[in-house]
């Protein structure tokens, strides 16, 4: 028997990265096209790209939803009519907005499925009540909302409900930041946030010491240790951020998430004896570890249980990065000939390397020689370059390989 | 046109023109973001001012999860509110309960937070209902487009005229885990204080002294400049501004008098002393013209974007005399022998050429290579990593 699990939501920051989330196990992705999206200064898509990422994504059972979700001008709505029949077009299973305006545009000019943004800040039943009235069919709920209080929003409202459980968080109710707008001249709401909460400032005021310090950065959001809350709340899809972050990133965070989803879906949430429970506390256990393996800030649950505290404030100007640095991807596995593995941190013969598949335990190997494209052997890869490394079966084309501590 | 302003006491009400001002903004500290008042206070007040002909407007503009909002109902539930004529809410929460729960008030619906279309501030306009009284538009709109909206929107429009340019709200409370020292009365007597301020900056930013408040309700961050469109007024008045805010909660109320008069006469010697009075230095922000869009081509290389149906493959490994490796990139159209490229480096460098050998990864020469797929070809001076390349025109 196989119990309900929730969908997972990876994002898709390039072609490349949409068929490494599908491939390491997320349902579903969502990425943005070359305008009306958050991410300016992301690759994103063009629309042959997207045509061949739906593709891609439907093949292998994944859906497609496509970001709107930058607080659009009049102006901006001009182009918004052509792009939505261009998604109709390629079967885009759902688009994520924020902007009531875009809404209506939307319902005016196609039958695409709505998600209301995280941007929108929906934080309750009444809100969703209302959010439900023009016409979507999920809500991405803000992120200062707890699973206690989604399951509410969900059976009040009767709309999906998605919750972001891994990533980097905004600080402010998101959508509700305009610092960048004042501060850079960089509409914070149409993809030109400049990150200006990660920033180091000084404090000072009557009465109180200087400081200086990050106090608006967040740290990290890590729900894995929380996913079974999830299910047992009945949230639909369970969303991860990083557009911009690492194909590693996206490989790493859909095989674990969704390791954990099969796993609840064959075992349910609540072990049923002492042996059970043992094998759950060691398999979080082990997602977890391998979580930590990303570069990330510190992790926090923020407010998916309680509300988020003082010590979800991260502390530090940049990212914690870690030993457990990707060597390489695997663009081709030639048969009995090579794997040919673009480098992306330097390694040498002899060096202890592991092989991340889609499924299952890390394959690890020690490194015989290898060489480049010539055929000359190579005593340091660079990264960039193109290897070739002795050819194993289980290597697939956008499995990552990472130095093994 | 008439003033809007918040009060916070009987001596601030004895202040106010009624032929000048028509609301006042009461904001209990409960349910509004910077608001001081107890409950009672704020009925007090309410009574008050109705007394003297203004119309009590009650601000609840906290955004707030499902348990909070919840005790936020309850309590509103509980409470008698005849006495104010209007609920003025932020957020789609309070306002469809305030649309459900309060039938005998007429609603001020802010929509200061986005909404810089028309179709989107329309669709507002119907989900509030024919009880909403007036729409408080977002200080990122130009006067043009503030202009066309008075005019297509059919309900009073307000927009804030003098105050602090709100940046950032957080829920979390990000000052007093900066400063207290748990180890010492005296500092945690102080930050017992129902609000903390601080001035924050940054080496990164150009801008100091950006005002921090941290209160019950989380962390606001404001503009270090406050919005200021005094010296607009007239134009304004004729674009059809119903309603114009003053918001003098981080100022000196003295001032009030001042800009009664210069409302009144026009004095640009009025003007100036609210200027040197004013406690910060004020710019008129968007309302001229709005491009924060202009910067965006700048935030990638133009070299190396990506052009929707020419866009071919991508550089990614150079071996000088060698050979380039690229990958093909368009799901549509198979690199093929013989096809005319242009090859465009991330330093601007630009290449052409016929295409008469494609290999893949052992060397044997292929025809073609579909989307995905790796090929190898010469190599081309002045090409690496990243250089894009497109099909170029034949003619």
């Amino acid at each position: 028997m196989t119990h309900w699990v929730p969908e997972l939501l990876a994002p898709a920051g390039s072609l490349e990265k949409l068929k490494v989330a599908v491939l390491y196990g997320a349902n579903a992705v969502y990425l943005g096209g070359q305008k009306f999206g958050l991410r300016t200064a992301a690759d994103n898509f063009t629309l042959p790209e997207l045509e061949e990422g739906v593709s891609f994504a439907h093949q292998h059972g994944s859906l497609v939803y496509v970001v709107l979700n930058s607080f659009l001008h009049d102006e901006d709505l001009e182009d918004l009519p052509g792009f939505l029949q261009e998604l109709e077009r390629l079967k885009v299973d759902a688009v994520i907005v924020s902007d009531l305006g875009v809404i209506e545009t939307i319902k005016e000019h196609s039958n695409l499925e709505i998600h209301l943004s995280t941007q929108a800040s929906c934080l309750n039943i009444e809100a969703a009540k209302l959010w439900k009235k023009t016409g979507v069919t999920r809500i991405v709920l803000g992120r200062e909302v707890s699973i206690y209080e989604a399951a509410a929003i969900k059976k009040a409202s009767g709309l999906e409900v998605e919750m972001f459980i891994h990533g980097s968080m905004c600080m402010a109710y998101s959508g509700n930041c305009v610092i960048s707008n004042y501060t850079q001249g960089r509409d914070s709401n149409r993809g030109g946030c400049a990150h200006s909460c990660r920033f180091e400032y000084s404090l000072e005021g009557e009465g109180v010491n200087k400081v200086q310090n990050t106090f608006m950065s967040s740290k990290d959001l890590l729900g894995i240790r929380v996913v079974k809350e999830f299910i047992e709340a009945g949230i639909d899809s369970l969303k991860v951020e990083g557009r911009m972050k690492s194909h590693h990133y996206a490989g790493t965070v859909s095989k674990i998430y969704s390791e954990a989803l099969k796993f609840y879906s064959q075992y349910g949430t609540k072990p049923k004896d002492q042996s059970e429970r043992a094998l759950f506390q060691e398999r979080e256990s082990s997602w977890e570890k391998e979580l930590e393996k990303l570069s990330h800030r510190d992790y926090t649950q923020a407010s998916l249980v309680e509300k988020a505290g003082a010590d979800s404030i991260y502390d530090e100007r940049d990212q914690l990065v870690k030993d457990y640095v990707i060597s390489g991807l695997v663009l081709e596995s030639k048969e009995s000939e090579h794997i040919l593995v673009q480098v992306r941190s330097a390694f040498r013969p002899g060096e202890r390397l592991e092989l991340v598949p889609f499924e299952g335990e890390s394959i690890r190997f020690e490194l015989d020689d290898f060489y480049d494209l010539n055929g000359t052997k190579v005593e340091k890869s660079k990264p960039g370059q193109l290897v070739k490394l002795p050819w194993f079966k289980e290597a697939k084309p956008w499995n990552f390989i990472r130095r093994a501590p | 046109m008439k003033l809007v302003t918040y009060l916070s006491s009987s001596e601030q009400l004895e202040k106010l023109d009624p032929g000048l001002t028509s609301d006042v903004v009461i904001a209990p500290k409960s349910i509004s973001r910077f608001g001081e008042l107890s409950w009672d206070e704020a009925l007090e007040l309410a009574k008050e001012s109705r007394a003297r002909g203004f119309s009590a407007v009650l601000e609840w503009d906290v955004l707030q999860t499902q348990q909070d909002f919840s005790n936020t109902t309850r309590f509103l539930s509980q409470k008698d509110l005849s006495l104010f004529t209007a609920i003025r809410v932020q957020g789609p929460g309070a306002l469809n309960w305030v649309k459900e729960n309060l039938p005998e008030h007429v609603i001020q619906l802010v929509l200061e937070t986005g909404n810089h279309n028309l179709v989107g501030l329309k669709r507002w306009r119907e989900l509030a209902g024919p009880k909403l009284e007036r729409l408080v538009l977002s200080l990122e709109l130009s006067k043009d487009k503030l202009a066309r909206y008075i005019e297509a929107l059919d309900v009073p429009i307000e927009l804030l005229g003098l105050g602090r340019i709100l940046l950032f709200y957080t829920p979390r409370k990000l000052l007093s885990a900066q400063f207290i020292d748990h180890d010492d009365p005296e500092t945690i007597r102080y930050h017992e204080k129902p609000k903390l301020e601080v001035a924050g900056s940054s080496e990164e930013s150009p801008h100091r002294g950006f005002p921090i408040v941290e209160n019950q309700h989380g962390t606001f961050m404001f503009n270090t400049k406050d919005h200021g469109l005094l010296e607009n007024l007239s134009e304004l008045q004729e674009m059809g501004l119903a309603f114009l805010r003053v918001d003098l909660r981080f100022a000196d109320f003295m001032l009030w008098t001042l800009i009664e008069e210069f409302v009144r006469t026009r004095d640009l010697e009025y003007l100036q002393k609210i200027k040197t009075s004013y406690p910060a230095k004020t710019i008129k922000g968007y309302y001229n013209s709005n491009r924060t869009t202009r910067l965006f081509p700048k935030l990638k290389n133009a070299r190396i974007q990506k052009r929707d149906q020419s866009f071919a493959a991508e550089v990614i490994d150079a071996l000088k005399e060698s050979h380039l490796g690229l990958m093909a990139k368009n799901p549509k159209r198979a690199v093929r022998r013989g096809d005319l490229l242009k090859l465009l480096a991330p330093d601007g460098r630009e290449k052409s050429l016929r295409l008469t050998v494609l290999r893949n990864s052992v060397g044997e020469e292929v025809e073609q290579a579909s989307e995905g797929e790796l090929f190898f070809i010469p190599w081309v001076s002045g090409m690496n990593v990243k250089s894009m390349v497109f099909w170029a025109s034949e003619s």
